[in-house]
C-alpha cells in the first residue's frame, strides 16, 4: 500500500512542489497521476523510492514510515518498486539484456537466474530476439519497453511510471499501457503519472488530479 | 510490512545462494572494467598516472639517498668500531684487572688490549718517529684499554659510555663517534624529510586522483543514478570506483619505482667511481623495499582518494 499524508516538499526557493497531499493507493490497485506539467507529479513519484524526501508528511509504503527509515535501508526499498520513466533512463554503452540485467545484478542474482529472468522479461515485452542489439539501434517505442522490462524483471512490489508514453505515438502508448495493465492483473501496485488526459480517459482505472502541488480531485472510472 | 520484512518478496528467495561467489563476482567485473576504462581513456588517465609518478618518484629518491648514506656508514662502521678508555694514574693493578674482566664481560665488547703506559709511550715515539721518549723521567700517559665492539652503533657507543661513567677505575674515554653521529643525522634527515614530502605529496595525489575520478564519476553520473534507483548498494556503486583507484595509484607507484631506480642507474656509475677513490664499493640501487613501499602507498593513495570523493558524490547522487 502506498499512503500519503499531509505531505508537503518545498524547494530552497521557496516555492512548494508539493502542498498538503493525502492518498491512500491499497496493495494491488492500479491508480493514474494526472495534471499539468509542473503540477507536481514527478515530485510525488520521487518520494515514493525515497529518492527524495518530504518537507512535511508522512510517506508510507506498505505501512512502514519513510521518514524513519535509514539510508542503508534504501537499497531495499527501491529493490521492490520498478519505475519507468520517459526518457527511459538506459545505458547507451550496454546492450538490451545487459539493461534489463542490471537490478539483477545489482541485487545479487547468479548468472543463471539473470539469464532466466531477462528472458522472461524481454519476451513480456516482446524483444526478446533482440536481446543484443544495441540502445541507440531501437525505436523510441522499443526503448520503452526495454524500459518496462528492466522495470519489472527485479518482480516488484509497486510499479511507478512517470510520462511514460511521452513520446510515443497514440498506438504505441496504448500497447505500453496495456502491458502496464498486465503487471497489474498478476498483483503489482500501479501509479502512473501523465498529462495525456485523452489517453487516461480509455482506462478504467482511478485518477488523482493534481493542480500547482495540490490535489484537485479524485475521479472514480465511468461505469 | 517493512524494509526488512514485508519488502522481501518472492523474488529475494531466488537470489544467489552464494552470496560470497556474487560478491567474488562483482570484485572480478570491477577489476575488468578498471582495466577496461584504463584502455578507453589512455591519454587522460595516463597523464594522472604519469604525474602521481613523478610526484611519489621525489620522497622515494630522497628517502633512497638516505639508505644510500647509511650504507656509506655501514661500510666504514666496520674499520670504526673501536673505542679508547683511558685508566685513572691512581688505578691499581687489581682495579686494572677487575676492569678489564668487566669489560670482558660485555656483550657489546668483542675484544679487548690492555695497553701499559711504557707500551703507549713506545708507540707514540713511534708514530711521531721521536727519539729518546723513553728517557724521561715520568711516563705521562695512563694505562689503555683499547675495545673493538661488536657494532659501531651510536647507540651501542653510548650505553656502554654510560656504563663506564660509574667504573671508578675509568679516568675517560674517546668514543670515536662523533663523525658517524653526524652521518646518522644526515641519514635521519634525508628519512624524516622523504616522510614529509610523502605525506604532503600524498595529500597531493589524492587530490590529483580525486580530480580525476570526480571526472569519471560525473561521466557515469546517470549510470549511478540509474543503479541506485534500481537499489544499488552505496558499497556497489562504490566498488568500480576504489578499483579505479587503486589501479591508477598503483600504476603510479609503478611509475615512480621505474624513476627513481633509472635516476639510481644513471648516477650509479659516477658514484661507484668517486668511492672507489675512498677505498670503498657503493653500488647504487633502489632497494625492493621502496619499490614495495611505493607500490603500495600508490595503491592506497588511490583507494584512500576514491573512498572519499566516492562516498561524497555517490552519496549525493543516490540519496535524497
Amino acid at each position: 500500500m502506498i499512503e500519503f499524508a499531509n505531505v508537503s516538499r518545498r524547494y530552497a526557493n521557496g516555492q512548494f512542489g508539493l502542498q498538503d497531499i493525502s492518498f491512500r493507493l491499497p496493495t494491488g490497485r492500479m491508480a493514474f497521476l494526472t495534471g499539468h506539467s509542473g503540477a507536481g507529479k514527478s515530485t510525488l513519484l520521487r518520494l515514493i523510492p525515497a529518492l527524495d524526501r518530504p518537507t512535511s508528511g508522512k510517506v508510507m509504503i506498505g505501512g512502514y514510515d519513510l521518514g524513519k527509515m535509514g539510508r542503508h535501508q534504501y537499497p531495499k526499498l527501491r529493490r521492490q518498486i520498478g519505475v519507468v520513466f520517459q526518457d527511459h533512463h538506459l545505458l547507451s554503452d550496454r546492450c538490451v539484456f545487459d539493461n534489463v540485467a542490471l537490478p539483477l545484478q545489482v541485487s545479487g542474482y547468479l548468472p543463471g537466474d539473470i539469464r532466466r529472468r531477462v528472458d522472461a522479461a524481454l519476451d513480456k515485452v516482446g524483444l526478446r530476439d533482440r536481446q543484443r542489439a544495441a540502445i541507440d539501434e531501437l525505436s523510441g517505442g522499443e526503448q520503452q519497453r526495454v524500459n518496462i522490462a528492466r522495470a519489472l524483471v527485479n518482480r516488484p512490489r509497486i510499479l511507478l511510471a512517470d510520462e511514460p508514453t511521452g513520446n510515443l505515438d497514440p498506438e504505441l502508448s496504448r500497447d505500453i499501457f496495456n502491458r502496464f495493465f498486465e503487471f497489474h492483473a498478476v498483483g503489482v501496485t500501479v501509479l502512473i503519472a501523465s498529462h495525456d488526459v485523452e489517453l487516461l480517459k480509455q482506462f478504467p482505472v482511478p485518477r488523482i488530479a493534481l493542480n500547482q502541488g495540490r490535489i484537485s480531485g479524485f475521479e472514480e472510472p465511468d461505469a | 510490512m517493512s524494509p526488512n520484512s514485508a519488502m522481501d518478496s518472492h523474488a529475494t528467495r531466488e537470489k544467489s545462494s552464494r552470496p560470497l561467489a556474487t560478491w567474488r563476482r562483482h570484485h572480478r567485473q570491477c577489476l575488468k572494467g578498471a582495466f577496461a576504462r584504463l584502455i578507453r581513456r589512455p591519454l587522460g588517465a595516463w597523464a594522472t598516472i604519469l604525474v602521481l609518478g613523478v610526484v611519489l618518484s621525489l620522497p622515494a629518491l630522497v628517502m633512497t639517498l638516505g639508505h644510500q648514506v647509511e650504507r656509506i656508514g655501514e661500510l666504514w662502521m666496520a674499520d670504526a668500531a673501536r673505542m679508547d678508555v683511558y685508566l685513572r694514574a691512581e688505578a691499581s693493578e687489581s682495579d686494572r684487572e677487575e676492569l678489564a674482566e668487566w669489560l670482558e664481560n660485555q656483550e657489546t665488547v668483542e675484544s679487548l688490549r690492555l695497553i701499559s703506559p711504557d707500551a703507549g709511550l713506545q708507540t707514540l715515539a713511534l708514530r711521531l718517529q721521536i727519539d729518546g721518549l723513553d728517557s724521561m723521567e715520568s711516563n705521562p700517559l695512563p694505562w689503555v684499554a683499547e675495545l673493538t665492539l661488536r657494532d659501531a652503533r651510536m647507540e651501542t657507543r653510548m650505553a656502554l659510555a654510560e656504563a663506564l661513567h660509574e667504573q671508578p677505575a675509568v679516568d675517560e674515554f674517546s668514543t670515536g663517534g662523533e663523525w658517524i653521529e653526524r652521518l646518522e643525522q644526515i641519514r635521519s634527515f634525508f628519512d624524516e624529510l622523504g616522510w614529509w614530502l610523502l605525506v604532503l605529496l600524498g595529500l597531493t595525489v589524492i587530490f590529483v586522483v580525486g580530480n580525476t575520478l570526480r571526472l569519471e564519476l560525473h561521466e557515469r553520473r546517470r549510470e549511478i543514478a540509474l543503479i541506485a534507483l534500481i537499489g544499488g548498494t552505496e558499497r556497489y556503486m562504490l566498488r568500480p570506483l576504489l578499483y579505479d583507484g587503486a589501479l591508477t595509484g598503483l600504476l603510479g607507484g609503478a611509475i615512480a619505482a621505474l624513476l627513481v631506480t633509472s635516476a639510481l642507474s644513471i648516477v650509479s656509475g659516477p658514484v661507484q667511481r668517486f668511492a672507489a677513490s675512498y677505498g670503498a664499493a657503493i653500488e647504487p640501487a633502489s632497494d625492493p623495499g621502496t619499490v614495495g613501499l611505493l607500490l603500495a602507498t600508490g595503491t592506497f593513495l588511490g583507494w584512500l582518494s576514491a573512498q572519499i570523493i566516492g562516498r561524497f558524490y555517490i552519496g549525493r547522487l543516490s540519496t535524497p
